[in-house]
């Protein structure tokens, strides 16, 4: 806690668009703790003269790109400067030939992606929300999507990071080419870090062609085991599926309102990705793999690819209000035995669960609505946490609760215990930001 | 001379088969694959499992004494190169595969493997581990981590760092942790992540889980012959611009095209000034057609002879070349010295120019090799190390080289790391505030400094140290601290 004339004074040195927040204004609450000031950088300077000055203040600060996720993290410690990223938002340097772009931590991911389509390329990133998330913000919480079987996720795809440290110093990692280890990884320190050592400002990436065609087959099963085993023969085979989601039938429900799947079912989305005449060849290839065990299965229409996509993007988006958002993951190969499981569990404790799977990478999504007018439905999630750890833990897993409504938080651990290694991870935390100035409290162990 | 006293202790540890103290076995761990730079090891041991090592660096922790790990000391920007103070903890006899999970795609080691016994131990069931340095046979997963090695195949697949998932590391002060594991997206900072690539500076890894891959459904590969390395680097640019992204796309010159079909015969066309392999790999529908287009862009480029290879076998020996270019130029040259410098690919006519230039300023001839799909070169400095001066010339050479490519908005090395070598090169690419966030990070591992001390970083520095101009730590001012 810092005295907030000083921090006013500070801040107001240091940075044009600054206001001092209403004390009822809750626009940058974070899981309903208010922040005191919030600010708007339009450059790297002015956002590490912003931290600067908090950081002499003895005050927190809170980074926000989007806003799609801040509902991530425990309840933060102290609440004291919201820095805005938005508008440090441009492209530095984009060179199509290269396959690499430079871009700063503010822009819309929908935003880069449109300049790079022109370029016939892309940043082979697809989390939900990319109209409003920026890519400072998908960095610090590690997103990502379906496309994360085919090209991996947001680790395979930086090469360099400049940071603002929690002094206010300006750092930076790795560089603008594809190749490089010349000293230590830091972009690896930034990813999925919350901000809590350093305000990542510009990114440089790897960029993907963007594929000529796309294919998807969509197979429908009565049973997870079925099901199973078509995903383990997609994945065994040489055929590249770029996503291989699996739905339940609370998220076949989404996808297609008019089928009805029964209780028990699901349904297996298969895409690929690349050059017409394999993407034609691959897409019959899969189809016939998943026939086997399926009740029906069939190559997509073309015209309806992008809205599937589209669909199976938004599943979890954490900025849905009255949700909860529950990650786990475990071995790829029991993805479907845990979606199984998960829905069993979340059915029992009242909800009604939507999940997903990223199937070919371990990763099940559960959504759940939050009934916030029921009284107990805080120890029921709570209960449901516990418990679907558990499973999670059992298998060498992990659970993470990606979002849930404030009120949930102080019955809950969204983190899950203090990982391995955990101690390094305090002396990290320790060494970068000694005085606790960046997002304090909310990251892993209240790091 | 190392501290007497503690050569009993691990004796104890690691047993008589595990300890070296002989002045003539020392000597053999004096040097890693970067032979220039020596120093007899004060003792060498070969621990046999992760408690030993555990019990080693209890030792040395306590007695402040440095400690530097060694895999097969292939690395080549002396990483591996001892302290002599110090004690060598060779991961040779650590060498057991612990256990393979096909279906979840993941197998785990013991850092004494053998990179090129991962992929044999899976090959029949049809999947491989894909990071493969051209010195694959010898050099060892643990040391593969530490560097953050790549390959041919990096260009489609990454490096290591995208195929380790989980580490049992060591750390500077004895404690054992287990970083990442089977499964992804773990909550905490990405600790295996920051590891990998860190050159034993944060611990030493006993126990590494990777990602295994299903190999693809088709390979194919071309060797094109060019005029020069200009008009091959244009087939390399249009073949990226066509949306293909091959497994591989390997450049020579003139020069290395001579060394290496005098060393091998793989049928290498040796009056061609530049040479492409181009390998795709994936669903056979997509590579059948793509190599057909690789083929038309590389005659379009002016390629005067594009071979395809018809078999495995036709491959491999293609491969063969490439992959024995360095020791191949022990055929034309007596002495040489390997760079490893990254530009973007765009830089890469501006580059060979100026490499071409500083060659002749220096009357020294410079063979190129190079990943030149991800435009790593590497630029091999020829001379004679018997020629009093040459040495020092092609060093001078090979650092000019250096700069041109932190020039082109490029990286010191792609590959081989910093070690001992490169670590006057940092400053190039990194300014003081950056060096000091990567201290920090250090410092959170090893406070003491004891792990691999005096490598990677330009300066020697202690933990604590503010940034700024430089002043004595304290500790060292005292007598009390030493900075290895
Ligand atoms: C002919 C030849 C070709 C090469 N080709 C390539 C190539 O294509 N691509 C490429 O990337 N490299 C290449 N290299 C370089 C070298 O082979 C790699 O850097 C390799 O990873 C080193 O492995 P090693 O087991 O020999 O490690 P060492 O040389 O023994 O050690 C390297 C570093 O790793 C550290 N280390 C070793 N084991 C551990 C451990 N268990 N825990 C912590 N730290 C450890 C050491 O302290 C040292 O800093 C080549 C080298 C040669 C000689």
């Amino acid at each position: 806690m810092s005295d907030v004339m000083t921090l006013e004074r500070e801040v107001a040195a240091a940075v044009d668009d600054w206001r001092a927040l209403p004390p009822e204004d809750d626009a940058y609450a974070v899981d309903g703790i208010r922040p005191r000031l919030a600010c708007a950088p339009t450059s790297v300077d002015e956002l590490a003269d912003a931290v600067s000055a908090a950081h002499r203040a003895g005050a927190s600060v809170i980074p926000r790109g989007g806003g799609t996720r801040m509902a991530l993290g425990l309840p933060p410690r102290a609440a004291d400067l919201v820095v805005r990223t938005e508008r440090v938002d441009s492209i530095v340097e984009y060179e199509p030939a290269d396959l690499t772009v430079t871009v700063q931590a503010g822009i819309r991911l929908a935003v880069l992606q449109e300049r790079l389509r022109t370029e016939g390329q892309m940043l082979a990133l697809d989390p939900s929300a990319a109209d409003r998330a920026t890519i400072g913000g998908l960095i610090a919480t590690n997103a990502s999507g379906p496309l994360r079987l085919g090209y991996g996720t947001v680790r395979d795809l930086v090469i360099g990071t400049r940071v603002v440290n929690a002094d206010g110093v300006v750092s930076k990692a790795g560089g603008r080419v594809v190749k490089n280890v010349a000293g230590y990884d830091l972009n690896k320190l930034y990813i999925g870090s919350l901000g809590t050592v350093g305000i990542v400002v510009e990114l440089s990436f790897k960029l993907h062609p963007l594929p000529q065609a796309q294919g998807m087959v969509v197979a429908t099963f009565s049973s997870v085991e079925d099901a199973a085993a078509a995903i383990g023969e997609v994945v065994r085979s040489p055929l590249n599926a770029a996503a291989v989601e699996l739905l339940d039938s609370g998220a076949a429900a989404v996808v297609r309102r008019d089928a009805t799947l029964p209780e028990q079912g699901c349904l297996l989305v298969v895409a690929a990705l690349g050059f017409e005449a394999a993407v034609h060849r691959q897409v019959r290839d899969i189809r016939a793999l998943c026939r086997a065990a399926s009740d029906a299965e069939a190559v997509l229409d073309p015209e309806r690819v992008d809205a599937l996509w589209a669909v199976l993007r938004e599943l979890p988006d954490p900025s849905a209000p009255d949700t909860a958002l529950l990650k786990v993951a475990v071995p790829s190969a029991r993805s479907a035995a845990t979606l199984s499981r998960l829905r069993a569990q979340a059915t029992e404790a009242g909800f009604r669960p939507v999940l997903l799977a990223h199937a070919g990478s371990g990763v099940v999504y559960l959504r759940l609505d939050y009934p916030s007018r029921d009284a107990d439905a805080a120890g029921h999630l709570a209960d449901l946490v516990n418990r679907a750890r558990a499973h999670a833990r059992d298998q060498g897993g992990s659970l993470v609760v990606e979002a849930c409504p404030a009120a949930a938080k102080p019955g809950l651990d969204v983190w899950g215990p203090p990982p391995d290694g955990f101690s390094v991870m305090r002396a990290l935390k320790q060494q970068l930001d000694p005085k606790g100035t960046l997002n304090p409290g909310r990251y892993v162990g209240g790091l | 001379m190392i501290e007497r006293h503690i050569i009993p202790e691990l004796r104890r540890i690691v047993g008589d088969v595990g300890l070296l103290t002989a002045p003539e076995q020392l000597r053999t761990y004096e040097s890693d694959g970067l032979t220039s730079y020596r120093v007899v090891p004060g003792v060498v041991v070969l621990p046999a499992s992760t408690e030993q090592v555990q019990g080693i660096v209890r030792v040395c922790h306590r007695e402040r004494v440095p400690f530097v790990a060694r895999g097969s000391g292939t690395g080549l920007s002396g990483g591996a190169l001892p302290h002599a103070k110090g004690v060598l903890i060779s991961l040779a006899r650590m060498n057991k595969i612990l256990s393979v999970d096909l279906p979840n795609q993941r197998i785990v080691v013991e850092p004494g493997v053998i990179n090129a016994h991962v992929t044999q131990r899976v090959a029949t069931q049809n999947y491989y581990y894909a990071p493969d340095p051209s010195s694959q046979s010898v050099c060892s997963i643990g040391g593969n981590v530490a560097e953050n090695s790549g390959g041919a195949h990096c260009l489609k697949y990454g490096f290591t760092v995208n195929h380790v998932l989980g580490l049992t590391v060591v750390m500077p002060d004895g404690e054992i942790v287990h970083l990442g594991g089977a499964t992804l997206d773990q909550p905490g900072y990405d600790l295996p992540g920051v590891f990998v690539g860190s050159e034993g500076t944060l611990g030493v890894a006993t126990e590494i889980t990777l990602r295994l891959i299903r190999k693809p459904e088709a390979v194919q590969m071309i060797m094109a012959a060019f005029h020069s390395t200009d008009h091959a680097g244009g087939a390399v640019s249009e073949i990226i611009a066509a949306g293909m992204l091959p497994a591989a796309i390997e450049m020579m010159d003139h020069l290395s095209i001579q060394a290496v079909e005098q060393a091998t015969h793989a049928g290498y066309p040796t009056s061609a000034g530049a040479a492409l392999l181009v390998e795709l790999d994936g669903p056979t529908a997509e590579v059948d057609a793509l190599i057909d287009r690789a083929e038309e862009i590389c005659e379009r480029n002016g390629a005067w002879q594009v071979r395809r290879a018809a078999t495995a076998d036709e491959r491999l020996l293609m491969w063969k070349g490439r992959k024995a270019a360095f020791a191949a130029m022990g055929r034309i040259s007596p002495d040489y010295y390997v760079q490893d410098g990254v530009i973007p690919r765009t830089a890469l006519p501006r580059v060979l120019r100026r490499i071409d230039e500083l060659a002749e300023m220096h009357g020294m001839r410079v063979a190129n090799v190079f990943h030149a799909g991800d435009g790593n070169l590497h630029p091999l400095v020829l001379y004679d190390g018997d020629v009093p001066g040459a040495a020092e010339r092609a060093e001078e050479v090979a650092s000019e080289i250096l700069t041109a490519c932190v020039d082109a908005g490029g990286s010191i090395t792609g590959e081989h790391g910093v070690g001992e070598d490169k670590k006057k090169h940092m400053p190039k690419m990194f300014n003081e505030a950056d060096l000091d966030t990567m201290n920090r990070l250090r410092c959170a591992f090893d406070p003491n400094l004891l792990s691999n001390p005096g490598k990677v970083f330009p300066t020697p520095r202690l933990c604590g140290e503010r940034p700024g101009p430089r002043r004595e730590h304290p500790l060292v001012a005292a007598g009390v601290a030493e900075i290895f």
